[in-house]
């Protein structure tokens, strides 16, 4: 993914957003506290790095509840997420922001102890590369925990969306935000990184989460999508928008309006060879 | 027109989308070629992809998404007549 990508450019314009309360409750905003407070950080990390690291969050927990001698880095695409991350940061000394993304990380080789990821590893437009360069920055005892959408993500809000967008867009925009997302099965994560790794030491377990919410608070995570409609006219927009909401509110049930989140989380766990150490 | 080639390229698609159709919709319905797979909830966006690519293999000829409408694309018969190169008829649209 590079800096001219429409999703990134779409993230940098919408990162004083990004933390609102709305966003933080709603279902990608729960969904990432639980994998947060999943994370483990062990006694003889050095170095831990977070990939798609948006404005700190994450990094700044999980150097709050570490030893201060630990190095924590934040890589991040989008220049004004990484702009927040820094006011976030400012009184950390041990952390550190980068700009870069997956395929391309400003990271010496072999020098990260533990690299995480929570919600951003579906925007990579390079897999195989951005597997490489994984596997450039670990430690040959490196540990990884990427956790991201997978094949059947909110399937109630696409079945209702998709026509909607399609008309709107048309076909050639609508394919192309399609091809803007790697969203795998379980089944080809785990041959993507197999592929490099020892598959023994990879492994991707899959959950399904179904999250219920108001009209409300769904489309205040649909700026994390907006990407997808750069390039749509602005009146368009607004009858699409509009058209999208009727149909969301369709989906209103006595809980709420459902969307699941199919979330892979591949984790890998390197051993050093005992010749090289 | 050729139309032995036109319905060969049909039946491959449309066993194609039985194999890749979304898990959970269109309820068992029979799958033909003249449904929507798009408004029927059979094929995403990303499922689109993946078929138009199917039959530009097929066909060993690009599509120009630029120049056609939801509704080539999005039912079986159109496609296939775009993805052949053959005229959509008035009645097929």
């Amino acid at each position: 993914m590079n800096m001219a990508n429409p999703v990134v450019q779409t993230y940098s314009l919408l990162a004083e957003k990004y933390d609102d309360e709305l966003n933080l409750r709603s279902c990608w905003g729960r969904a990432a506290e639980k994998i947060l407070g999943s994370l483990v950080i062990e006694g003889d990390d050095q170095v831990v790095l977070d990939v798609g690291c948006g404005t700190g969050r994450a990094l700044s927990q999980l150097a709050s509840r570490s030893q201060p001698n630990i190095q924590f880095v934040g890589i991040e695409p989008a220049e004004n997420m990484r702009k927040c991350a820094l006011r976030r940061i400012a009184s950390c000394p041990n952390i550190s922001i980068l700009g870069g993304c997956f395929e391309e990380m400003p990271i010496a080789s072999q020098s990260v102890d533990y690299l995480f990821s929570i919600f951003a590893f579906h925007w990579v437009t390079n897999l195989r590369t951005a597997v490489q360069e994984i596997r450039r920055v670990l430690k040959p005892h490196g540990r990884v925990d990427l956790f991201f959408i997978g094949r059947n993500n909110g399937q109630e809000f696409i079945r209702k969306t998709s026509p909607i967008f399609l008309k709107y867009m048309g076909p050639a925009r609508f394919l192309e935000s399609a091809r803007m997302r790697s969203q795998l099965t379980r089944e080809e994560a785990l041959r993507l990184f197999s592929g490099t790794f020892d598959p023994l030491q990879v492994s991707v377990t899959e959950s399904y989460e179904t999250y219920y919410d108001s009209l409300e608070g769904h489309w205040g995570w649909w700026v994390r999508i907006e990407g997808q409609f750069v390039s749509m006219p602005a009146e368009t927009r607004e009858a699409c928008d509009h058209e999208v909401c009727t149909a969301l509110s369709d989906l209103s049930a006595e809980k709420g309006i459902p969307y699941t989140i199919h979330c892979l989380h591949l984790r890998l766990t390197l051993e050093a060879d005992p010749q090289t150490g | 027109m050729n139309r032995t080639q036109e319905d060969a390229l049909i039946a491959s698609v449309l066993n194609w989308i039985r194999e890749h159709k979304l898990p959970g919709n269109h309820h068992g319905a029979e799958i033909t070629e003249d449904i929507d797979l798009i408004t029927d909830g059979l094929l995403d966006s990303m499922g689109l992809v993946d078929l138009l690519l199917f039959v530009e293999e097929q066909t060993g000829r690009p599509i120009d998404l630029k120049t056609v409408e939801p509704k080539d694309i999005c039912v079986v018969k159109n496609l296939c007549r775009i993805a052949l190169g053959n005229e959509i008829s008035q009645s097929a649209a």
